[in-house]
């Protein structure tokens, strides 16, 4: 790195708009919400400043204080302090503030201040605080602060234009440190007081229309309905807008493997290129609009404020499975894919909180198992009207979810009674105001989304489902052979031997079969088979063929297994570095694979017995 | 057999090995890594062609250095490890304790 390149930290509050500030400067696509403890852990962007020079800009996880608690704050702490492994310290540290919460935020600001490094303050979000009739007199606050303080507005285009100009020009002095003894530590909140009345005027606390929501969105009985009813409408929309598009990419693919087939010679390629990628990627990639029409529902969730709300209504009930409403933010991540949610669990200061949420995050349904609930349920659950109102379909698919969230707190309250500490940690969490989505902040999301399932599917499930190909179609059956030519081959064997597990639990071999690339991506079972049905002769599509050949208690039960299965390799590693202790993969592992099996041979054997 | 059936099973065999490939580089990134790098030293050997350690330079594999926090749902586990416990007292790693 040349010498004349400046770092610079972005640090602050959670929530204030440092991943946006970060994303803004330097063209990144970091994730942002508006609830605290989105960013976990450091990143790292760089932009060249309109003199030339190049900036490299940390975007480091908020935090209330530089007495870290939690793994994040820890990391804030140590590269502010310069004591990060491997990283110097920066040349600047900018400090973000929310201009709507200054008596909050200039707390930390001056916590900064006392490192001895230069700072800058950015007052962000400062287009809300003017339509709030806050005004802040921003050249006394600099005088009294001894800081160079601008303003910015990170989620509008050139809302930065005054920080970079700061940021270009020459590295501000130190500030004149205070003398670092108790009485001066402790009285931080009263130099915030005094800031505050020295030069801002604020109408009101709090924002009036967040007062009148939260009356409502925060009551103890309204509030839990007006949840489980936002819950619901959700899952009923995912069914009712995106099954159709799915339908529709599913009938092109079909459409367009007829064609490419007919051009192509009879012979192993034909068949690879039939069964496996049109079959067995295009079956998957039909899912695609599904997922996305969920994501939207979560990104304008994240975007509007409303989630903090959902965790402090949970609160009580979380702490009586062993939980706290701290968790619900890394658990809600989890339902997109458990690896952010225990990257999430950083945030978490308490470490039996923090363990506790990393097992129970895989039971969250992940976005991959989607697109095999889906499947399942186009199958087998017929879709008409309940109540006149809701779609079937989407009934069973919110039941799904909830199954998963059930046994979440059912694992919860088991650990929080085999466990030797008892206690129950208070929930302290920031209440954001709300937000009206931003629509490019959604689709930049949804944009990602749709990224990532194309970059899996073009990856690691293109492979597996080559693979799967290649074990259905070799070798193939011997001279005066009976049976189907699948039956002798590789995938046969293999289904068969563990057909011998999972027969209780109702599963033919082809399903058993579809298990092992499951594990490494769950989307890959649908893909799976897809090729084996289409390999072993099956013409029409995979959910007619699946309605046709395994009884409805063997789906419920595969349905039932993707809500509790041992999840996938990705997770276990991320649990291996998180916690850093095998053990805890193997308890991970091994109590999914116990209740996954438990439950779908309850739900076989009593469906069995019931049709 | 035909000509235009042993082409078939050619790119059907290619096919088959890419795809072992990009499983195991999903699945076993670290040894996967340790190959290439293996192969990259062999090949970017000094004496060699330039086109020859050109290829070597290529096969040199690269670590992700960014996090995975915004769900990229494509771990191996590659984003950088949690801060280790700088300070005394800190309770890292977790461990489990059932009660006794």
């Amino acid at each position: 790195m040349s010498a004349s390149t400046l770092r610079i930290a972005l640090v602050g509050n959670p929530n204030c708009g440092k991943t946006a500030l970060f994303n803004l400067l330097t063209g990144g696509r970091q994730k942002v919400a508006n609830y605290a403890g989105v960013t976990v852990e450091r990143k790292e962007g760089r932009f060249m400043a309109p003199s030339g020079r190049l900036l490299q800009i940390l975007d480091l996880p908020g935090t209330y204080s530089l007495e870290a608690n939690s793994p994040d704050e820890q990391i804030t702490r140590d590269i502010c302090a310069g004591t990060y492994p491997g990283e110097a310290p920066p040349d600047l540290i900018v400090c973000v503030a929310d201009a709507t919460n200054l008596r909050l935020h200039l707390r930390f600001v001056l916590e900064v201040k006392r490192l001895g490094r230069p700072v800058v303050l950015a007052l962000n979000m400062m287009d809300t605080a003017r339509s709030r009739g806050i005004v802040i007199d921003v050249p006394e606050l600099s005088r009294r602060l001894g800081l160079p303080v601008v303003e910015t507005v990170a989620v509008k285009r050139g809302g930065a234009k005054a920080l970079i100009g700061q940021v270009d020009g020459e590295v501000p002095a130190t500030a004149p440190l205070p003398p670092d003894d108790a009485a001066n530590r402790a009285d931080l909140h009263a130099q915030v007081r005094e800031l505050l009345a020295a030069t801002v005027t604020m109408p009101r606390a709090t924002a009036e229309i967040d007062d009148a929501l939260d009356r409502w969105a925060l009551h103890p009985v309204f509030g839990l309905a007006i949840l489980a009813l936002v819950m619901f409408l959700v899952f009923q929309a995912v069914y009712a807008a995106g099954k159709p598009m799915s339908d529709l990419i599913g009938d092109g693919f079909a459409w367009l493997g007829g064609h490419v087939a007919a051009l192509m010679p009879a012979g192993p390629l034909q068949s690879l290129v039939l069964d496996g990628l049109f079959g067995g990627l295009g079956t998957v990639l039909g899912f695609l609009p599904v997922i996305l029409v969920l994501f939207f529902f979560i990104l304008t969730l994240e975007e509007s404020g409303y989630l903090p709300r959902a965790a402090f209504l949970l609160d009580r009930l979380m702490l009586s499975v062993g939980l706290t409403g701290r968790s619900f933010i890394p658990l809600l991540s989890s339902f997109a894919c458990a690896i952010p949610g225990i990257m999430g669990t950083r945030s978490i200061q308490d470490p039996r909180d923090r363990l506790a949420t990393i097992l129970i995050a895989p039971l969250m349904t992940c976005s991959a198992r989607l697109p095999v609930y889906a499947l399942l349920i186009g199958a087998f659950i017929p879709s008409r009207k309940v109540f006149g109102l809701f779609n079937l379909q989407g009934v069973v698919l919110f039941a799904l979810y909830l199954a998963g969230i059930l046994g979440a707190m059912l694992v919860g309250w088991v650990m929080k009674h085999i466990r030797r500490d008892k206690s129950e940690h208070a929930l302290m969490m920031e209440l954001p105001s709300y937000r009206l989505p931003k629509a490019r902040d959604v689709s930049i999301g949804l944009y990602e989304r749709g990224m990532i399932f194309l970059k899996r599917l073009t990856g690691v499930i293109l492979g597996l489902t080559v693979l799967m190909w290649f074990l259905s179609t070799f070798p193939g059956a011997p001279e005066g052979a009976t049976l189907p030519a699948i039956d002798y081959s590789f995938a046969g064997y293999i289904g068969r031997g563990l057909q011998y597990i999972f027969a209780p639990i109702g599963f033919n071999w082809q399903i058993s079969l579809a298990l092992i690339p499951a594990f490494a991506a769950r989307e890959t079972a649908v893909a799976a088979l897809a090729t084996v049905y289409l390999v072993g002769g099956e013409a029409e599509g995979l959910g007619q063929a699946l309605a046709g050949q395994i009884p409805l208690a063997s789906a419920l039960s595969l349905l039932v297994w993707f809500a509790y299965a041992p999840q996938c390799m990705s997770t276990l590693a991320i649990i291996k570095r998180e916690t850093d202790s095998w053990r805890n993969v193997a308890i991970s592992f091994g109590y999914m694979f116990v209740l996954a099996y438990t439950a779908s041979f309850i739900v076989y054997q009593v469906t069995r017995a019931l049709t | 057999m035909s000509m235009g059936l042993l082409v078939q099973y050619v790119i059907v065999g290619l096919a088959v090995l890419a795809s072992v490939w990009i499983v195991l580089r999903k699945l076993a990134r670290k040894t996967t890594n340790r190959w290439l790098a293996a192969a990259s030293i062999h090949f970017n050997r000094s004496g060699r062609g330039a086109l020859v350690r050109a290829f070597g330079r290529r096969l040199q594999p690269t670590e992700a250095t960014g996090d995975c926090s915004d769900g990229c749902s494509t771990c191996g586990a590659c984003g950088p490890k949690p801060p280790a416990a700088a300070h005394p007292g800190e309770p890292m790693p977790l461990e489990f304790r059932p009660r006794r």
